[in-house]
């Protein structure tokens, strides 16, 4: 077997064994479950809109703005109150969604101007143009037909699919889980590389095997768990989603998680090499927060601009940030789950992250052999350099 | 046998090795000792391929010394330590793997090791749960678990008390019978003259005495002799024996006991029959400088060398 698969080995199952990890794992799909409940509980109603009706005048509102629910997107149903007061608890308790009070007036609990406010305005109107009507004789064949004219057809210029929410949903817990584990098992590499020589092993290690072999095989240990940790959320995600039924999910889901995990494994690996150096630079865990802050703050603004893509996956920044090696396995997963990204444009920005990985792995297997068994205080990333293999 | 041909290190401006050449034999131990800062770490260090020197040469068993043949040596740095939170057994076995031993081998050269060294009962512990003293024999277990070709250890015996220099003693003595050359550092010179069969003194990065311990002793000087004639009175009975004279008449302790200095052509039965002589004689043997005199002997600068340094 070899000295690379025994360093991962070791690496995966002394990592499992820890507690931090068990804990930081239960919590994370404790925080999955419970969003996925919340929005269960939260958003089966938001289909029905429920309107309250006081008085003879309202009842007339009742036929008209049931109608108006398929212009609205949910069904309307309307429900008889005896006077104001009950009218104003419903409301205020969320059972209503709005009320119609003696045909004058309108009750709603926090915004005055949504859409289901102007439908009631527009039956108002509806009620006081058929009066008027009536009442200067005109015949009630060609009053229907004035009333109610067939609609217009609505033709979208630039059709968003249905299931645009879900995609922006699910872009943005992907977005959230690459980052969550591409900086904690980044950090976890750079830790066990200053683990490593502030225990004094590392010289014991490096008699037995190479230095690249020991940087490498704690990177793919240390990867591979971070695989199966977030191969498990997305997979507790999903089977929560499909079991409690809560909305559609895209149609491309199978696709689209295949692309969020290899995006993670590029951007792992880029960012593992670059904690690795870090991680290089020092020889105590006190010095490593200084040097892996810069790294943190970088990925952070990465995870940010990404986000941020949720909403804008066609801006120029977006855009960009989709090409940029330390920001594209954030962002144009985003763009890909969000918007309409050509094929192309995907190939050539995974290729250019594979590629600074590749150069990156070159340069910190250099840096980190050159930098082992040095211990002491924090060395300059141009000292590193210097220091020979 | 391991053989190092003028080897050459430099830190900066700092000359850690400069033409220094070592060799370590099958079947006997070495002991490798000199001031701080002389070369012992590095040169120990360049031997396991942690370090790369600037020039020179390390041979094993008269090939160029290469990775699949280092990965046979079993090393104990200076700089003890290991993994603090892995079980001592899984520890044993990962490191005797990365060696290159298989899964099965690995496994039971570490149980019989644990079992030599009394730590069966702990093998499932983290070794940051053990005391001291037993993470050191862990230490020592991580180096042999491979049952290795060449041991190489920097200062073994620091830190240990009397029943561990036992333990660690019997240990290297038991691998050198079994045929592996060992070399260890020390600064426990009296140790190293006990222990050891051969043994290379380093200075300023080079080695200024090596060989056989009985022969660098006796090297370079005439033999001593110390005699003890029971109610003898000074060295009078000396007076005339050809090619002896004493240099010292209560060295030993006052009561009759005489240091004799002799040239080669002296005879030693003749120095004997004379003492008997003039009395009972109670002692008679050769005497020779410590491995500690020797040390100093050959490490510190002659008075004059200063002066002109």
């Amino acid at each position: 077997m070899s000295a690379r698969w025994l360093v991962a080995r070791r690496e995966l199952i002394e990592r499992a064994r820890s507690r931090a990890l068990r804990v930081a794992t239960l919590l994370q799909l404790g925080l999955i479950v419970a969003v996925l409940v919340i929005s269960a509980l939260t958003g089966g109603d938001e289909d029905t809109k429920t309107v309250g009706l006081v008085g003879s005048a309202s009842q007339a509102y009742a036929q008209p703005l049931r109608a108006s629910g398929p212009a609205l997107g949910v069904t309307v149903r309307v429900r008889t109150l005896d006077d104001r007061a009950a009218a104003a608890r419903g409301v205020d308790d969320g059972d209503l969604d709005a009320a119609v009070v003696d045909g004058r007036e309108v009750l709603v609990e926090h915004d005055r101007t949504d859409t289901l406010t102007a439908a009631i305005q527009g039956v108002q109107r509806q009620l006081a143009l058929r009066g008027a009507l009536e009442r200067a004789g005109v015949p009630p064949q060609q009053l229907a037909q004035a009333l109610d004219p067939s609609a217009l057809s609505v033709r979208a210029l630039d059709p968003q699919p249905a299931d645009q929410d879900s995609r922006s949903g699910l872009a943005i817990v992907a977005v959230l889980l690459l980052y969550i584990a591409i900086i904690t098992y980044g950090m976890a590499v750079a830790g066990g590389i200053v683990e490593e020589k502030s225990s004094r092993v590392i010289e014991v290690v490096l008699s037995a095997i190479r230095p690249r072999e020991l940087l490498f095989g704690k990177i793919a240990g240390l990867g591979a768990l971070a695989l199966c940790q977030f191969a498990l959320t997305i997979g507790v995600g999903v089977a929560g989603a499909l079991a409690l039924n809560i909305a559609d999910l895209p149609s491309v889901t199978g696709g689209a998680a295949a692309l969020v995990v290899a995006w993670f494994l590029a951007g792992f690996l880029l960012y593992a090499c670059l904690y690795s150096i870090a991680g290089a630079l020092v020889s105590r865990s006190e010095d490593l927060q200084s040097v892996a802050g810069p790294l943190n703050l970088v990925a952070v603004a990465c995870y940010l601009v990404a986000f941020f893509g949720v909403t804008s996956p066609d801006s120029t920044l977006t855009t960009v940030a989709s090409f940029v090696p330390l920001s594209a396995p954030m962002a144009m997963p985003v763009r890909w789950l969000v918007g309409d990204v050509p094929a192309w444009q995907l190939a050539v920005s995974f290729a250019l992250t594979l590629l600074s990985a590749a150069a990156l792995v070159r340069l910190s297997a250099a840096i980190y052999a050159g930098t082992a068994l040095r211990l002491g205080p924090r060395l300059s990333l141009r000292r590193a350099l210097a220091v020979r293999g | 046998m391991l053989r190092c041909r003028d080897l050459h290190l430099r830190y900066g401006s700092v000359v850690a090795l400069d033409g220094l050449s070592l060799d370590v034999e099958a079947g006997r131990m070495t002991g490798f000792v000199g001031p701080n800062g002389a070369g012992k770490t590095s040169t120990m260090r360049i031997v396991l391929g942690v370090l790369g020197a600037d020039a020179g040469e390390v041979t094993w068993n008269d090939a160029p010394l290469d990775a699949d043949a280092r990965r046979r040596f079993g090393y104990m740095p200076e700089e003890r330590g290991l993994y603090p939170k892995m079980r001592v057994r899984d520890q044993l076995v990962y490191l005797a793997r990365l060696h290159g031993l298989s899964a099965a081998d690995a496994q039971t050269g570490s149980d019989e090791l644990l079992e030599r060294l009394g730590l069966t009962d702990r093998a499932r512990d983290e070794l940051e749960t053990l005391s001291l003293g037993n993470q050191q024999r862990v230490q020592l277990a991580a180096a042999l678990v491979h049952r290795p070709e060449l041991l190489v250890l920097d200062e073994p015996f620091s830190g240990l008390d009397p029943i561990g220099v036992d333990v660690l003693s019997g240990v290297l003595r038991a691998e050198v019978e079994r045929g592996v050359p060992v070399l260890f550092s020390s600064h426990q010179l009296e140790l190293v003259e006990r222990l050891c069969d051969a043994v290379a003194i380093v200075k300023d990065g080079r080695i200024v005495a090596a060989g056989d311990v009985e022969e660098l002793r006796r090297r370079g000087r005439g033999r001593t002799l110390r005699v003890t004639v029971e109610s003898g009175d000074g060295a009078g009975w000396l007076d005339g024996v050809d090619g002896a004279r004493s240099i010292d008449t209560d060295g030993g302790g006052g009561n009759g006991s005489v240091l004799v200095a002799l040239d080669e052509h002296a005879d030693v039965q003749a120095v004997l029959d004379r003492a008997r002589a003039a009395g009972p004689v109670t002692h008679f043997s050769e005497v020779l400088p410590t491995l500690s005199e020797l040390f100093r002997e050959v490490v510190q600068p002659e008075p004059a060398e200063e002066a002109i340094a």
